[in-house]
Formats: C-alpha cells, structure tokens, sequence
C-alpha cells in the first residue's frame, strides 16, 4: 500500500496511506495500528500545528483539510482553494500553508490567499510546491520543484507568515531540495551538506531526507540509508526495499523508510526489516503492476511493490534479486551477449539472466548531469539514454560506466529515442520539437520537426514511427505522414510484435506490417490497458491495466 | 618533551565476552567492561597481557612480556592458580575446549595434557595468533607457516590430535574468521573457501562471524555482511588497523592498538572505552608505543604512534597535534615526496598521501598488478615515479600514474627489504640480500653488491647511497659498500636522514654528519646524551629529535 505521508507528533509516527491514517510507535506494536474514522481515506499530507494534527485528505466527501486531536479524532474541516490539489502542508498557531502545482495558498481562518507563485504563473511561469515546513515562530520554508524563468528547482523562505518570500535558487536542473535546515540542506542529487557549500553528483539519485537538531542527516540514497551523526561514524545500510522511499525517520534501532513500497523499519545491526503497514483492519489495496517487459521469453513485471520474473505468462511469480525492488521502469533494450538494460527515471538497470538478477549501473558523468532519464536505445554495447538534459552515450571502451553528452543535441530533454537495426543509427527526438539521424559519430541529420513529448518510438529501414500524444507519426526522410489507426481514441501507445507495429490506447489495440497501411485491431482487448509485453513468436500480448494482468492471443 | 597522555591507549591484544563482562587484555593491564564503566582489575596493573581465553572457573590469561606465566583469575582478579610454564614462553592465543587448554604461539600448538604440554603441531615458522572452538572443532589462526611462510587455517576435529589446513594463502592473505565454507581472509575479503578472488584496495584486519552476518574491518569501515544484498557500513578513522571485532547483540567492540571502541550499531556512535579513564593504567606509556618519525617540510615532523598520527609545527619542541587522516593510526614504512610537493605515506597496509604538508593524510585505494603488495615495506618516487617496496615484489607506477601500479618482473613477489633513490633518479634495492639498481623509466635492473647482512638503503640530500643496519654503515661507493669506521662498533646500527644531515646511533650512543659532509672520521659528531632504546629519530636543524617508543626526546646539537 503507498504511503503518501509521514509525521512525527506526540510519540507517534504517523502514517498517512492511500488508504487511510496510521499510527505507530516502536514501543508498543510491531505494526502500525489504524486511526479509527480514516478507512479508505486517502491522506495525502500531514503536519503539526503544535500538538495538533493537520491532514490534507481526499475522501469521499471529497477533498478537505482536516484538523484532529491527538489522537486523529476529526474536528473543524476546511475546503482547499477551488482548483488546488494539495502536495504538501504545514501549520501554525491556527494558520496553514499548502503547496501545490501553483505555488504556496495561506489560510488564517477567514480564507485562502495565494501567497507564494501567483505572479509567477501570470507570468508564465511555474511554481510547484514539493515540500513546506513551518520553523516555528513566523518562519516558513518550500522547496519548488521548477522556478521561472529556467525551471531550476530552489528552496523558499519566508520569515512574516508568507508575507514575502526569499529565494534560493539552486543550480542544477531537477537537484529537488528534500530537507534544509540549520545551515545544512540535502537535495536530489548533490545530497546533504552545508548549505552555502557545492557537493559532487552522488551516483544514486536522493529520494527522502531529514535533517535533525542534533545536526544529524540521515539519506535515503538508492538502496542505501546512510546516517551521518556529529562524532559518529558514518553508518551507510544497504537493502533493496528501501529504495525509492520519499519518506524517512530515524528511530530507535534504525529507520522508518516509507513510499510507494510502503511502510518498512530497517533494523541496520541486524539487517531486519519489518513491515510496518497491517495486514488486517485495513483495506490493504494492492499495489500497482506498472510495466511489463519481455526479456527473450522471461516476463518481468515492475510494481510499486517490487520487481517479479515469470516464465508462465504471469501465473506464477518470482522476485528479481534486484538491487531497488522498486523499479520505477518505463524502458527495456537487448544489449550485447544477451544482456538486457533497463531504464527507470531515476536510474539505470541492466540484468545478465534476464530478470534474475538486476543491477543499478551508476552513471559517472563529469559535466552536466543528466536528472532524469527518459528513453533508452542499445546497439550491442553501446548504450543511449534520452534524458532531462540531452542526449547521453556510454563509453564501454574506456569505463563501462562513463557516460558523456553528446553536445550536438544540446541540453534539451530527449523524449524519444530508438535504434534502426538496419543500419545501427539512432533517431533521437527532442523535446525542442525536432527529430534527429545520427550514427554515433559524426554530426547528427536533422530531418524532421515536429511537436514531441513523452513518446515511444520504433525505427527499421530508414523508416521510424513515433507515437506522441494522441499520434502516430512515420517519418521517411523529411517526409512525415500520419499513420494513426483510424479507430484510437488518443494517448496511444507504440511497441514493436515481431515485424508488425502495434498500438494500443486505453480502449483498443491495433497491428499492422511496418510496411503496410492498414490496421487491423486486436479481438478482446480489455479496457484502461497501461502497458502491454508482446511475445510475437506466440501471437501473445500480455497486458496490464496497473491492476490486473491480461494474456490476448493475437 | 611530549604530551601524549589525552591520545595514549593501551593496545589491546585480546577480548572475550564471559559472564556478562568484556574482558581485555592490553600492554597495560587487565580490563573489565561491566555496568557501562571500563574497570582494570585489580592485581594486573601495568602488567602486559597478551592473550586470553573463557576457562570455566575464570579467565586464562598470558601475562609478561613473551605472554608468561599463564595464570587463572577469577571474576575479582583474584589468582586462582598458574598453569604449568611453556616449553617456549611465547603465547600468542590461548583456548580452553571441553575443559582442555590450548596455547598458540611462534613455533605451533601445545595442548596441557595433565601437568605437561604436548606439541600438537608445530614448524618452525608455525606462529598460531588466534585459536577459536566451535562445537566439536578447533580452528587455529596460522600467520607463518612452511617454508613459505604462508599464512593457513588449521582445523582439529579430535581434540587437536591431528590438524589439517582448510585454507593456505598467499604471503600475508592471513584467514581473519571463518564459517562453514565462508572465510575472511586479509586480502581476498569474504569468500568461499578455493574460490578465486581479487586483492581488496582495503585488507581485511579483523572479522568476526555472528548469527547469518559476517562482520570485518577494512581499512576505516565496519561492514556488515546480512546476506543477500543487506548490508551496512561504519566508516571512522579510529576503526583502521583494528585487529580484534567481537559482536555483541546491537554493539561491536572493535579493538587493537588503538585501544577499544564499543560502536552501537543502529546509530554509528561508539564510545572510546579508555577515553573513560583518567590518567593510571591507560596513560601508562608502556602500554602504548610512539613509533616513528618523519621530517616534512619547512620543519614539520611527523610522528605516528599506535594511538594516533601527530604533526608539530617546531620541529618536535613539544606541541604535537593529531592529524586529520582517513586511518587514526598510520603504521608507516616509510614517507617521499613528490615532485609536485605532495607527501605519500606508505604504511604496511594502505597508502596515503598529504597534499597540505602532513596536516591530513588522505588514503590512495590502489592495487598492484598482476598481483597485491601483501604489505608494503618502503617508499620512494624516482623519476617522477612511484616506487613501492612491499612483501610481494617492487611495484613502479606507470603511465596511468601513481595508481597505476605494476610489479617489476625482475623482482617477482620477492621481499623487498628498502629501497633509496640516487643523486641520478635511480633506484637503489635491497631484497634478498642483494643490492640493486633499478632504472625507474624503463625497468632496467642492474645487480650492485651482495648486502652487507641486515642493512637497508638510505639516501642523503645530495644523492649519496648509504647502507645502514646490522653489519653497520656503509657508504655504497661505485656500487660497493665501503664500511664507515668512524661509527662501527658492535650492535645494530640506526641511521636517518633529514635537514640536519645523516644521523648515526647505536645503543647509548649517536654521531651526525652535517649535510653535505664526506663525511670521514673527522666529520662525525657525538650527540650528547643519548637515550637507550632510541627506535626511530630524525636529524632536525639544531637538534636531533628521536624516540625510544614511549617518549619523544630532543636533544640539542651545535
């Protein structure tokens, strides 16, 4: 069950879930117990107003600011501005602050005000609130995910109740402050440190952070919870389960890590984790089947709750010794000798025995970095990835894991990317709007423009198709032609069966020969498939809806 | 002259957990941890204690300075009886199994059959450093052994009748701990017994197995091996060079010369369990040894000690402060400088180096290629190359720099005794007691001169070649050694160099040459007042600076 929310307040932790409110405390439960009143109460954001407990929920009554006692009991509920979905709270003396994707709204007791974002966004700009945290007395600080004019993220700060606001910006691209505090912040991919201090890129991407009185900062790093404590040493503890996890809180024995993979205490001494979330009182939904993967005949399947391998179309089961259970995959190529890699946003995979085990494969950089992952091509041993900041390529000759950018593509996030076998060049699309030939070395062609955004591509024989949005576009040379089936209904989806093009969107899927102009569509397609494996050599799709798993004989 | 009381800790030679208490044996003393406070036990004050082991009405001890007699104490100290003398006083590890007593030492295993010892296994070398029981066999912790001096793991499944090796390494691959198939060993880390392994950049110095998790120390990290891919790390200076790791529940102790730190394991904190105690045993100088030093630049002397890594800024007038290093405690070999002016530090077991004059010390992870250094012995750059002089070969960096390092085949994995550099960038070796002069850019090796016995190669500022040790002095003349007269005499002489010129001394007695001298008869001087036992010194502008492993003396020269 995913854990949107966490909060420490009067001896308790508190767990807010897609599915209601916890609480635990390491003395009294092995597990969390449920707060009476909060089943199928989805609780996005929690926050202390002295001793009081401040949540930010959507339920059925829909969505709502509530304030509770101690003990989670439900008093005085406030609507949030019209239009604003909360991502973050904080509270004082009677007066709250939420954060959303328009900036920081102020309530102080008579009405919203937006108080953070709004002159941005007239401007054309954005605004989106990650985190806020009140500092006591009329102290506030937010995190922004993007700030105009650049889209750099940048850690806010007001001392007069929002009133106004300084900023600090920060200088690299999508490097999210997590947690700032007494001088020290921690942030995406810099990690922790003195705040007027520069760090070097940290080989894993930052998901949860905290930063204690003491001076204590603990990280959640990739697979590793790493605790620097003044006059410790330094205590770094690995386990797969806690990767990914945006939520973090030092307890005694160990940590609370807490996120899409749910509620887990990590026990370092004795390498124990422990599942904090109930399996009874509470309506446990299960995770997400989020993508499907086909790995020469393996079917990998990622969720928020791990990675699993299976060799029966999904009927049974196994997890992936993976180094993050948690694989947040949106792309999978064949590399050489059988090996396969695997891109997540926030990091890059590869496995030698399809699936069984899986490796993070750090990506050393020494200029810019690359912040977020976005598409993936493989030729033999050299490996593309379409990222938030260009183009990057491997090196394998020199340092498997030295990747540079390819400069002639500029700092513009690759959205598409795929390779034509045919010839072993790459079609790399940009969000900038163009779409580029290349052959790993010598100054890229650019033949077409065209609008691109998350997209799936497929090339062969010169000929590339690329699925964005409600489109699908083929691309021969400069020349491009809408190749849409006729009968999807928008945000289609583009994977390869065999020599056949198939495409599928929320309603229907469709195949045709690469060559060819007609669609044909797939007979009993089920509803709200998100993503589809195809084994082309059986005529099967295996399909998911993030909920079920579907096998269509094609 | 010097300060040392705040840093001073007794080295700890061994630990056990008995009867809710931690016992440890140091150089100074007997110890007991109960009740969260650090107490020596009564009767052993000041007096060294090299081994331990749980008996069933006490603790067994190897008291003295070679680890004799062995004595029984009770809880309270109190002696209970003295066990029957060793044939050779020399016990490095004791055990008590089913009630029968095991004594390690340098020549093999006695078990106490009654009133007598019985060799069990014994060779010459066979130093046993650890002796562990485990339910129906008994491991034996081998540093030397046969005619290659190799380390093993010995196994007894009959009471010690008969031993067998289950592991025989390479030179200095010592076995640190083992479980079932699974050993630690120095270099190979964590691993299945007969599988091939790679030299870790950080040797393994103590490990210790718990209930499904392996724990070592390598270098300055604590890790924690939970299985599969669960695991932790501590990373603290003050863990480097420990060579004793017991597990206890949600705390380790880690412990050796620098005395014992219990680390709570869920938090990283660890407290310095004779930074407790005030002054008495644990300050006692005995119990803790200064060891060398080094002179920098611009008057810096450096000085490393089992207790920490210090630096003065006057030329050892009496204010040291520690170092900031990646490891405490720095067991040098040896020190040069680069020609970008930064210092290296060779110490047996990791390299170092200081870009700010000594004032921090950062560790180099490198390995040698084809194979490991085993121990590293000596240091030198040569030609804007770095040499290395280990236990396994003499490695020269190549064109991928300092980290590049590559032995040279002419020297195998053979000891490597010292190494200088002549006034023409040229090697000058010693291994085997053998001389030799190796071109350090192309590899050339060019035999000098049978090695007067026991010396080692030094080099004065000018480049001259000198050989000090055993058989004397001796200045390398045309490639052959010509003895010093002025200086000979019997005993083993120590020589040094620094700003004030080549140091000379022997027993109570030192003479320095001023840089640049010949120096002939005539250009020796005494240094007056010299102090016995002088291990390690350093010939200072106007005085000459040296210690005798338990204090620093000064003494003024004209």
């Amino acid at each position: 069950m995913e854990v949107k929310s966490t909060l420490e307040l009067g001896g308790w932790l508190w767990i807010g879930t897609a599915a209601g409110l916890l609480r635990w405390t390491p003395e009294s439960a092995v597990t969390a117990e449920p707060v009476p009143g909060w089943l199928d109460v989805e609780v996005q954001a929690l926050a202390a107003d002295g001793d009081s407990l401040v949540a930010a929920t959507y339920g059925p009554d829909g969505a709502a600011i509530a304030r509770c006692d101690a003990d989670g009991v439900t008093g005085e509920r406030i609507a949030p501005p019209p239009g604003e979905k909360v991502k973050t709270l904080a509270a004082c003396g009677g007066t709250l602050w939420i954060g959303t994707k328009r900036g920081v709204f102020r309530h102080d007791g008579q009405g919203w005000s937006h108080v953070f974002g709004a002159e941005i966004l007239a401007a054309g700009g954005k605004a989106e609130i990650l985190r806020l945290w009140h500092r006591g007395g009329r102290t506030l600080v937010g995190s922004v995910k993007k700030l105009a004019p650049d889209d750099r993220p940048a850690l806010i700060e007001s001392v007069d109740d929002g009133d106004s606001w300084t900023v600090l910006p920060q200088p690299d691209y999508q490097d999210l402050v997590l947690a700032a505090a007494g001088g020290s912040i921690i942030t995406r991919w810099r990690g922790a440190r003195p705040i007027d201090k520069r760090a070097g890129y940290k080989k894993h991407p930052i998901t949860a952070g905290l930063i204690a009185e003491d001076g204590t900062t603990a990280v959640v790093d990739g697979d590793k919870l790493e605790i620097a404590r003044p006059g410790a040493a330094k205590l770094a503890a690995y386990h797969p389960a806690i990767a990914e996890a945006e939520h973090l809180h030092l307890v005694p024995g160990g940590a609370v890590v807490a996120g899409a993979q749910g509620a887990w205490r990590f026990e370092p001494a004795t390498g124990t984790l422990t599942d904090l979330l109930p399996a009874h009182g509470l309506d446990r939904r299960p995770g997400k089947l989020k993508r499907l993967f086909l790995l020469d005949g393996a079917l990998l399947g990622t969720t928020t709750f791990g990675t699993f391998r299976s060799f029966d179309d999904g009927v049974s089961w196994e997890r992936a010794d993976s180094e993050w259970w948690v694989l947040d995959a949106e792309h999978a190529a064949r590399g050489a000798a059988g090996r396969w890699w695997i891109a997540c946003q926030r990091g890059l995979f590869r496995t030698d025995d399809r699936g069984g085990r899986i490796d993070y494969h750090k990506i050393k950089v020494d200029g810019p970095h690359y912040a977020e992952l976005r598409a993936l091509a493989v030729a033999g041993d050299r490996v593309a990835i379409g990222t938030k900041q260009g183009l990057f390529v491997n090196r394998p000759s020199e340092d498997p894991e030295r990747f540079v950018r390819v400069e002639a593509f500029g700092a513009e996030a690759v959205e598409a990317l795929a390779c034509d076998r045919s010839d072993g060049t790459l079609v790399v699309g940009t969000a900038a709007g163009t779409l580029w030939h290349w052959d790993w070395a010598t100054a890229p062609q650019a033949p077409a423009g065209m609008p691109i955004g998350e997209s799936a591509m497929l090339a062969g024989n010169g000929v590339a198709w690329l699925a964005c949005g409600d489109r699908l576009t083929e691309i021969r040379g400069r020349a491009l032609t809408d190749a849409t089936p006729p009968d999807a209904r928008g945000g289609i989806h583009l994977t390869e069966a065999g020599d056949r093009l198939f495409v599928w969107d929320g309603q229907g899927a469709w195949m045709r020969h690469r060559e060819g102009r007609d669609w044909t569509a797939v007979a009993g397609w089920p509803i709200g498939v998100r993503h589809v494996a195809i084994d082309a050599a059986r005529g099967v799709a295996l399909a998911t809806d993030r909920a079920r798993l579907f096998r269509i004989a094609l | 002259m010097d300060d040392f009381t705040p840093y001073r800790r007794p080295e700890v030679k061994g630990a056990i957990l008995h009867r809710d208490a931690l016992w440890l044996a140091t150089l100074g003393g007997l110890f007991r941890w109960r009740d969260d406070r650090l107490e020596p036990v009564p009767g052993f004050a000041g007096r060294p204690v090299r081994a331990l082991a749980a008996a069933p009405d006490g603790v067994l001890l190897a008291t003295g300075e070679r680890g004799a007699p062995l004595l029984v104490c009770d809880e309270s100290g109190a002696i209970l009886r003295r066990l029957p003398d060793l044939p050779a006083p020399e016990a490095k590890s004791l055990l008590v199994q089913d009630g029968v007593v095991f004594a390690g030492g340098k020549t093999g295993i006695w078990r106490l059959d009654g009133e007598d010892w019985t060799a069990v296994r014994s060779g010459r070398p066979y130093e046993v450093i650890g002796l562990a029981g485990e339910p129906g066999r008994i491991l034996a912790f081998v540093k030397k052994q046969g005619p290659g001096r190799d380390p093993a793991l010995a196994v007894s499944v009959d009471g010690g009748d008969r031993w067998r090796h289950v592991y025989e390494g390479s030179y200095a691959d010592l076995a640190r701990a083992v479980a079932g198939d699974l050993i630690v060993t120095q270099w190979g880390g964590p691993h299945r017994l007969g599988d091939a392994v790679v030299p870790r950049k950080e040797p393994v110095t103590a490990a210790a197995v718990g209930a499904g998790t392996v724990a070592l120390i390598g270098g300055s990290k604590l890790e924690l091996l939970h299985g599969g891919r669960c695991h932790m790390e501590m990373k603290h200076p003050a863990f480097a060079e420990a060579e004793i790791l017991l597990l206890l529940g949600d705390h380790a102790l880690v412990a050796g010369v620098q005395g014992a730190l219990l680390v709570d394991l869920s938090t990283g904190l660890f407290r310095d369990l004779f930074g407790d105690l005030s002054g008495g045993a644990a300050a006692d100088p005995s119990s803790a040894k200064v060891k060398k030093l080094f002179a920098l630049d611009g008057g810096r002397l450096l000085v490393t000690a089992s207790f920490g890594t210090f630096l003065s800024e006057d030329g050892g007038s009496g204010v040291w402060r520690p170092v900031h290093a990646d490891w405490s405690v720095l067991d040098a070999a040896g020190v040069a400088r680069a020609p970008d002016g930064v210092w290296w530090l060779a110490a047996q077991r990791g390299l170092f180096q200081s870009p700010d004059n000594g004032a921090s010390w950062k560790h180099v992870k490198v390995t040698g290629r084809p194979h490991g250094f085993a121990e590293l012995t000596g240091i030198a750059f040569a030609g804007g190359r770095l040499a290395l002089a280990t236990k396994a070969g003499l490695f020269l960096s190549g064109s991928g720099g300092p980290k590049d390092l590559r032995a040279l085949p002419a020297f195998g994995r053979q000891l490597i005794d010292g190494l200088a550099v002549d006034g023409e960038a040229r090697l000058i070796v010693a291994s085997e007691r053998v001389l030799y002069r190796v071109d350090p850019l192309d590899g050339t090796v060019e035999r000098l001169a049978d090695l007067p016995p026991g010396t080692e190669p030094l080099a004065t500022a000018d480049g001259r070649i000198w050989l000090a040790g055993k058989a004397g002095l001796f200045r390398l003349d045309g490639g052959t050694p010509v003895l010093v007269e002025a200086v000979a005499g019997p005993g083993e002489l120590h020589a040094s160099v620094g700003d004030g010129g080549l140091l000379a001394w022997r027993g109570d007695r030192a003479w320095l040459a001023a840089p640049g001298a010949t120096p002939g008869a005539g250009d020796w001087r005494d240094v007056p007042d010299w102090p016995l036992g002088v291990k390690s010194a350093v010939p200072a502008a106007g005085s000459v600076i040296a210690t005798d492993r338990q204090a620093i003396h000064r003494r003024p020269v004209a």
